[in-house]
């Protein structure tokens, strides 16, 4: 163990009292001096790069923490904040070592995903979000991992096989994530020429005509993915709501309640089933669906149109006051929703 | 046997050269994308169907100046087109004394009845800035009597149309107005790109309802009526008795907030009702951006139904009346949910195109926001009109005739031609009007004019009933547009009808064994 002479002491204790009372300035040039009196302190180096990684001078804190770690510094967080420090000036390549010895899967994920590597990136990230679910950054960045690997992913496969059903799929998403139906239509037709079998295909597609309110054309795609996959509730909730918006109650109901058997108690559905039914003058099966909706999701803005639909079908029977009560519901969460309302045009 | 595909002929009649100018500016300026109306009226009383153009106009001074729009120009005036016998039209705009707009209004829409019962036409032009009320002078021309009348208004009126609200003989008229909005405080909407704002960008505003005291003046009465309690930014408006007690209501096309019907409470008051009639929103409370609006019986079941017009996503609003002052949304069960998605639809109007019987509808269509390819390419500023025949139970589209798309805006109807079938014209926002000639095989019809005695001389606000039918005489509803003021039924193989009229006095007439194919006058016994 290295023996401090006594300034040196002085310039560390000045450095940790400044840096206590949040005076970085004062602390970093404590520890400067502190390192030129004695260059073989890995703690004189660590406290520098801590200080000016505190006082987000990250470039500048690089010198000092490698000093540390060329010392033999065994400090906790040397080698992670190292390891950001490089990664905030752009040197990934360097930041990974430090995160691998920090044992910093968010940190090695983060820098993984800046360098390209990006299914180490996804995996660590995840590990880490196991670890920190609720944390903002760690969310953002394996929500762009994910998306950049899902990107990479595609652009190889519409380069290795830009005539194959999934190229075309894959090409047929990109343009649906950007609003382009038109084009997105046409990869997706050509998809379906090509493996007519494919799951997914048809329901994308009828998602594009329905996202158009083309509702004739959704529903001929709907109808042919259920034929594909009759036990897929997300199909049956797509076709019964086209059919519903097309008027055909009957088949409308036969859907939406399929969809309900396959994935029970969906707010959705029961909305579009309650609808269908209100539609079709079934009232007494209209008000259950309603109120289960409201049960599950008391708040929000399916609710507020759950409320205005049982007004209504109240209003017809006469029942003026619950009809009066509903409206006052449907005001009220209506009034909670139009704060963030969106424009009519 | 030769069949005729589309119902109607695009034409261009010999000396209608109208162009609507809107003059689009980088400003913005919201005035631009809304114009303007047309009417089809018989100005001059010779049985042959007049047009009546409402032009724009083109903002002409510095900033920091009160607001002109060159309307001295001839381009940007107004226009009056006389039918000839031939089938051809001339410009009779400064022989009739219609070339004076105005110079600081820029036109949106127009009215057109008999205010003061001497059986000629008068015209009410609507604007951004004064509207204006041309009466017909009998000879063939008109006189600006707006400030005689006081009628002017301000601000930004949009539709208009004349009604005896109160059953006194006397043409009232209601004027609807969009927002609170001028040049100056104008605002431009940058997302991805430049667009016209969204009307929630503006502070709403009062409708106007005038009184017709009978001696050539109104008296606003929008406030003691009830009318401008309430505000909103409205652009259509239509009437109708739709609880059948002999007072007309009012129903006004909001735009991006909840309808208004407004109840005649029958002593000089409304009430707005529309969210307990179920017409406020969609069966979802969802608002919509309401623009045009018809009020009639599309099912013959004898009480007047509405449609109100909307933009492309939200399907237009069909509201089928219960008979109990309440109405049942029927957008999707009618068809009309699937027809209309993808569009964006301004004047309407359920009238029987194919002689059979029943209303059909016709809509001219364009999205509001000259751009919208750019921001959605699912939406598109240029449409052709929909044309939807009424089978029954459900609409179904049908060939309209024209295959051009247009910034559709107003829709008058009428009998241009005289055929027995009805005719349609079509204003476009910056262009030229599509006049759509009714082409399908002749079936049996029956076209009756009123003529009020005790009631005003229009005839206005009678609900006349022919065999299973029911029409309610009104020029008004569609979008800044008036249509022809005669009452066309067809009448499918029908050789003979039946016809009960009831008059806003209060008068029932019955007719039996009438002959059909021809136009018939009715005059209102002068003896209840």
């Amino acid at each position: 163990m290295q023996s401090a002479s006594p300034t040196l002491v002085e310039h560390e204790q000045a450095g940790i009292a400044a840096q206590k009372q949040g005076q970085l300035d004062v602390a970093i040039s404590e520890f400067q001096k502190a390192t030129e009196l004695n260059p073989d302190s890995a703690t004189a180096f660590f406290d520098l790069g801590a200080a000016y990684m505190q006082a987000h001078r990250y470039g500048d804190a690089i010198e000092p923490l490698k000093k540390a770690v060329e010392l033999k510094g065994e400090f906790p967080g040397l080698h992670e904040s190292l390891g950001y420090a490089l990664l905030s000036q752009g040197y990934t390549a360097e930041a990974i070592p430090q995160f691998q010895a920090a044992n910093s899967r968010e940190g090695l994920g983060i820098a993984q995903l800046e360098n390209g590597d990006l299914a180490d990136a996804v995996n660590n990230l995840e590990a880490a979000l196991a670890s920190h679910p609720d944390n903002a950054d760690l969310l953002y960045y394996f929500g762009r991992a994910t998306g950049l690997l899902s990107q990479q992913i595609n652009d190889k496969l519409l380069s290795s096989y830009p005539n194959s059903a999934r190229g075309y799929q894959s090409l047929a998403e990109n343009y649906s994530a950007l609003h382009q139906a038109k084009q997105a239509e046409e990869a997706f037709q050509k998809a379906i020429k090509l493996r007519p079998d494919l799951p997914d295909l048809h329901l994308a597609l009828g998602e594009v005509y329905a996202h158009a309110g083309e509702w004739d054309k959704a529903e001929e795609e709907f109808r042919a993915e259920a034929k594909l996959r009759p036990g897929s509730a997300e199909t049956a909730f797509q076709l019964g709501s086209a059919l519903l918006q097309n008027g055909h109650l009957d088949e409308a109901r036969e859907q939406l309640a399929l969809a309900n058997q396959l994935q029970p108690d969906m707010p959705e559905t029961l909305y579009a089933m309650g609808k269908a039914a209100s539609m079709h003058g079934d009232s007494s099966a209209a008000t259950d669906d309603l109120k289960r909706v409201i049960a599950l999701e008391p708040s929000g803005s399916l609710a507020a149109q759950a409320h205005f639909t049982l007004a209504g079908i109240y209003r017809k029977q006469g029942k003026s006051a619950q009809a009066q009560r509903e409206m006052e519901q449907y005001q009220t969460l209506k009034g909670a929703a139009d704060t963030g309302a969106d424009s009519s045009k | 046997m030769f069949l005729i595909k589309a119902v109607f002929r695009q034409d261009s009649p010999q000396g209608i050269d109208f162009v609507h100018l809107n003059s689009p500016t980088s400003q913005k300026y919201l005035i631009e994308t809304m114009g303007g109306g047309v009417a089809i009226l018989d100005y001059n009383n010779d049985g042959l169907a007049d047009l009546f153009f409402v032009n724009s106009g083109q903002l002409a001074n510095r900033a920091d100046a009160p607001e002109t729009f060159a309307r001295s120009e001839p381009k940007f005036w107004n226009r009056l087109y006389r039918q000839n016998r031939d089938g051809s039209f001339t410009d009779v705009t400064k022989a009739a004394g219609l070339s004076a707009a105005g110079d600081a209004n820029y036109g949106m829409g127009v009215a057109v009845a008999d205010y003061d019962n001497d059986g000629y036409p008068d015209i009410f032009v609507t604007s951004y800035g004064k509207n204006v009320l041309y009466h017909n002078n009998q000879d063939g021309t008109f006189t600006d009597v707006t400030e005689k009348a006081g009628v002017a208004g301000g601000g930004w009126s949009a539709s208009a149309g004349f009604f005896d609200y109160d059953n006194d003989g006397r043409l009232d008229l209601f004027v609807t107005r969009y927002m609170e909005w001028n040049t100056k405080q104008s605002k431009i909407c940058n997302g991805d790109y430049r667009t016209y704002c969204p009307p929630e960008a503006f502070p709403a505003t009062t409708n106007l309802l005038y009184h017709n005291n009978g001696d050539g003046t109104f008296s606003d009465v929008s406030a003691s009526s009830g009318i401008g309690r309430v505000k909103a930014r409205s652009l259509g408006v239509a009437f109708n008795d739709y609880d059948g007690d002999g007072y007309t209501d009012i129903f006004v096309a909001n735009d991006g907030m909840q309808e208004f019907l407004f109840h005649n409470n029958g002593n000089g008051t409304f009430t707005e009702r529309a969210l307990e009639a179920g017409v406020g929103f969609t069966d979802d409370g969802s608002p919509y951006a309401g623009m045009g609006v018809d009020f009639r019986d599309y099912d013959n079941d004898g009480r007047p139904d509405l449609i109100v017009t909307n933009l492309a996503k939200q399907v237009y609003a069909i509201y089928h009346n219960e008979g109990n002052g309440s109405f049942a949304y029927k957008s999707l069960e009618t068809g009309i949910g699937s027809l209309t998605a993808p569009s964006s639809g301004w004047g309407v109007r359920f009238e029987d195109f194919d002689n059979d019987g029943r209303k059909d509808l016709l809509v001219a269509q364009g999205h509001v926001l000259d751009n919208v390819e750019q921001i959605d390419p699912s939406k598109h500023y240029r449409e052709p009109p929909l044309l939807a025949m009424n089978r029954g139970e459900r609409f179904e589209r049908a060939d309209s005739g024209v295959s051009t798309a247009v910034a559709g805006r107003g829709l008058a109807i009428g009998d241009l031609n005289n055929d027995g079938s009805t005719d349609a014209v079509i204003s476009v926002l910056g262009g030229r009007p599509l006049i759509l000639m009714n082409q399908t095989p002749h079936a049996h019809w029956l076209t009756v004019c009123l003529r009020g005695t005790r009631s005003n001389r229009d005839g206005a606000g009678a609900i006349v009933k022919m065999n299973d039918q029911t029409q309610y005489a009104s020029t008004a509803g569609s979008y800044l547009s008036a249509s022809d003021k005669r009452i066309h039924f067809g009448l499918g193989s029908g050789t003979t009808a039946s016809l009960e009229i009831d008059w806003p006095s209060g008068t029932r007439q019955v007719l039996k064994d009438v002959k059909v194919d021809r136009f018939m006058e009715i005059t209102e016994p002068t003896k209840p």
